[in-house]
């Protein structure tokens, strides 16, 4: 035999052996779940930060102890590509049975998921044995369930599993060696003087430390609570609403017609903060990613980064055996603080801190009830006890213990409302963020800045606000459809109250919608805007 | 009377139209079912959902007062005239493994180029997007090795580039405004594109050694042997390189994406249509003016390579 068919042979061998293993895992997959016997539940989620997988496997494993006959199969997707697998998945009517919902518009929600509502409402079976028991699953929650309420759709699609918060990690060792604390100051002057010392400490030493661990992502997080706190009077204004927390929709106007601008000084205060925290971080850190950012942290480059609960397990995982990590709620500057006191009603409070997650049933999930248990399940204080064990998160639902190495993540409560930031919405956050750059480089600063972005941000505010009011109209014309089928469903049925309790709701959604839709055309031609893009 | 007989012959055969036609139907389904589509939605306000509205030519005219998009056109363009010169190594390194005697090193050449072709292409730009690193970039400790980064703050102080470059600070390549192009132009350096070599080095071996050893009789040097005889036979495949170049150019927006980001980074100076079309759809949610993005690209890709092939003349 010749060499070349030798090698000929051998690789069709391989492809041959390859193709029999892949369809003998295909038939014991079919087979299984041919199963009658067997019920099998997919979730999927992009949650792949250390620990979460290990948290939702350590639920489904207690869930399938309880229940035999049903599997549960975990199927966590890259967050890159992960709205777009699944709007695939929900087209070709493939998707899992539990989908994280992320990125998922509410045209395709109502289109493709079936609405919880009703379930939200009764108890939840899991909270047996417990205060929760008479409670309908909805209050339950933390947050009262407000997180996961559809205001356009007026439905509940999902029962969400955890809670986040923003805090500062830091490198206990690093700090103690450099600083001779332990902990870092709550208050933001203090704070700024311990990022010079930092800086001083590398210029004098020669050592390769930052004081804070900076990329387009962490800083983000970490300067929109600065500046937010220089806002905090401004919301309270009369002009403003009264209503203690920004408003898009009066924000918008307010600004065009001139009764905020960027060169006021709670603004240009605030800008003044970003400035100086930018100036801690390693140059450039705009254009780095976060993985860089945790990157430059975990390499002890750097003393502190900012970012949410979400990356304790990873942060954790990473640093494990190299030194330990202190957390902390961001600082604040206090009212007393002679630079930035001025415009600051005092700490921000974490009460209105919404539940995050929480898992949608797609439309064609053979499963519906073993879905919607295994959810119960997951968001009941048993499971969620389970979950928050191994994975660190917070949890959502109320009697949850917090383990002691989450205690620094529990929400303050204690505080006042934030202000507000200066991007809200894609255009607006766009155009800021493409002159951040002239804020925070060695040769920028305020002036800088707002003299770059003024003379887009008008426009940016203008087509934000344009598609905010179409999106308006197309939800106002989806309610409409639905308002006539139930106004026909009642006449069938006139004195079913749901039915009633229904239709009212929706009509005052119409109702709103309709008002907000009239409010932003009069606003935009006020401005002496289009209406139309 | 031709006719009858070839609609006869057309006829006869007909089983051999079968074998095309599931490649028809692929092709129509994957490429032109989503272009017919997309020049439909053009027409339409559509946020990606069954709700559409008409709206005629809105958003084309809407494209044509487009600030970023018309910005964006300027930055490719840059692009296409960059990557115009960055054909040239190619060409070179063509004829320099052409003109290797040995066979035996000329493959060793020919495979040492193909190599890098099994690295992903975006494993690829993430080791560029590391060597732009300001802090541990290699670009930058490269600068400073050689002496480069004091030449540049030199030169920035003399021509006023506003201070870009400067003593002690590390040079942000990718979040500097006026670097992004640069950055841009600079990434892939020496630019020697394997399938560009490969397909140079494809045109020279058409070459007959008459031709050479007509042009040694003549007493022609390298140079003039290039100049004259191997440049002049590979226009057709400059001409081909340049048609895909453009082409590519003008579609693609992964570098810019991967290197910058949606927005096209720090003042929106790495904006290019591809990824202002990307922006609205996913970004902004804008279906619709995104596919009337797609169709105004379409159109300029469309007459820029019927210039080409009607003004890059190839002489046979």
């Amino acid at each position: 035999m010749k060499k070349d068919q030798i090698f000929a042979g051998i690789g069709f061998s391989l492809i041959g052996l390859c193709f029999i293993l892949s369809l003998s895992r295909m038939f014991q997959r079919i087979s299984e779940e041919s199963d009658p016997k067997l019920t099998t539940i997919r979730f999927s989620h992009w949650q792949l930060e250390s620990g979460i997988r290990e948290g939702f496997d350590a639920v489904a494993q207690e869930y399938m102890r309880l229940h035999p006959n049903v599997r549960v199969i975990q199927e966590p997707v890259p967050e890159k590509i992960y709205t777009n697998w699944i709007i695939t998945q929900l087209v070709g009517e493939t998707a899992p049975d539990l989908v994280l919902l992320g990125g998922v518009t509410d045209e395709r929600l109502a289109r493709y998921f079936v609405p919880i509502t009703p379930y939200v409402n009764q108890s939840n079976p899991y909270n047996q044995g417990t205060d929760l028991e008479k409670l309908p699953w909805r209050e339950t929650y933390l947050d009262g369930m407000e997180g996961a309420y559809n205001p356009n759709l007026l439905e509940y699609y999902s029962a969400p599993f955890a809670m986040h918060v923003i805090r500062l990690f830091y490198n206990k060792e690093l700090l103690k060696k450099i600083s001779g604390r332990d902990d870092l100051p709550t208050d933001y002057d203090a704070f700024l003087q311990l990022c010079h010392q930092i800086q001083d400490y590398a210029q004098k030493s020669g050592e390769v430390v930052i004081p804070i661990a900076g990329s387009k992502y962490n800083s983000a997080i970490m300067v929109g609570r600065f500046f937010s706190t220089q806002t905090q009077r401004m919301v309270d204004r009369p002009s403003m609403g009264y209503l203690l927390r920004p408003d898009v929709e009066i924000l918008t106007p307010r600004y065009w017609e001139n009764e905020w601008s960027l060169n006021d000084p709670e603004i240009r205060s605030g800008l003044e903060m970003m400035h100086e925290i930018g100036l801690h971080m390693q140059p450039g850190f705009m254009q780095l990613q976060r993985e860089d950012a945790t990157f430059y942290f975990v390499q002890q480059r750097a003393v502190m980064i900012a970012s949410g609960s979400w990356d304790r397990s990873s942060v954790r995982t990473e640093t494990q055996g190299r030194f330990t990590v202190g957390v902390c709620a961001l600082p604040s500057p206090s009212p007393a603080s002679p630079r930035f006191g001025k415009y600051v009603l005092g700490p921000v409070s974490e009460a209105s801190t919404k539940a995050f997650g929480g898992f949608g049933i797609p439309r064609s999930s053979k499963s519906f009830d073993v879905a919607l248990d295994f959810e119960r399940f997951l968001c009941s204080r048993i499971g969620n006890q389970i979950f928050v064990n191994r994975s660190g998160w917070l949890p959502a639902i109320a009697g949850v213990k917090i383990p002691e190495e989450l205690k620094a993540f529990e929400p303050q409560l204690n505080g006042y409302p934030e202000g507000f930031a200066l991007q809200w919405s894609p255009n607006v956050k766009r155009v800021v963020e493409n002159e951040l750059n002239q804020l925070y480089q060695v040769t920028g600063g305020v002036d800088r800045f707002i003299s770059a972005l003024k003379p887009k941000y008008a426009e940016a505010l203008a087509e934000d606000s344009r598609n905010n009011i179409r999106g308006l109209l197309r939800n106002t014309f989806r309610m409409e459809t639905a308002f006539g089928a139930l106004l026909e469903l009642q006449k069938q049925d006139p004195h079913d109250s749901h039915l009633e309790n229904k239709i009212a709701e929706m009509n005052e959604n119409m109702v709103m919608a309709e008002s907000h839709w009239m409010r932003g055309q009069y606003d935009l031609r006020q401005a002496g805007y289009n209406t139309k893009p | 009377m031709s006719y009858s007989l070839s609609r006869k012959k057309a006829l006869l055969e007909w089983r051999l139209y079968l074998f095309i036609l599931p490649s028809i139907l692929l092709v129509g389904l994957f490429c032109y079912y989503p272009a017919i589509n997309a020049i439909y939605h053009s027409f339409f306000d559509w946020q990606g959902g069954d709700f559409k509205q008409f709206v005629g030519l809105d958003n084309f005219r809407r494209a044509w007062n487009d600030p970023t998009l018309l910005h964006s056109f300027g930055t490719v363009f840059i692009l296409i005239l960059a990557n115009m010169v960055k054909m040239i190594p190619s060409i070179f390194t063509a004829v320099m493994v052409h003109r290797l005697t040995c066979e035996k090193w000329q493959y060793v050449y020919r495979v040492l180029l193909v190599l890098p072709m099994i690295i992903p292409s975006m494993v690829t730009l993430f080791i560029w997007k590391f060597f732009f690193d300001p802090n541990l970039g290699v670009l930058n400790h490269f600068l400073n090795r050689t002496g480069l980064q004091t030449v540049l703050i030199h030169l920035d102080h003399f021509c006023g580039w506003g201070g870009v470059f400067q003593t002690g600070v590390p040079t942000a390549w990718l979040s500097t405004p006026t670097l992004i192009i640069p950055s841009l132009i600079l990434w892939g350096f020496p630019w020697i594109g394997a399938i560009g070599v490969l397909i140079f080095l494809s045109g020279l071996q058409s070459i007959g050694a008459e031709v050479y050893e007509a042009a040694e009789l003549d007493g022609v040097n390298s140079f003039q042997k290039f100049l004259y005889i191997e440049f002049p036979l590979l226009m057709t495949q400059v001409r081909i390189s340049l048609v895909l170049m453009v082409i590519g150019t003008l579609r693609d927006f992964y570098l810019q994406f991967l290197l910058l980001g949606e927005n096209g980074g720090a003042g929106g100076k790495g904006m290019v249509p591809g990824l202002w079309m990307y922006n609205r759809a996913f970004v902004a949610g804008e279906f619709g003016y995104a596919c009337a993005i797609g169709i105004i690209l379409f159109g300029f890709i469309l007459i820029l390579t019927f210039i080409q092939n009607k003004y890059v003349r190839v002489e046979k």
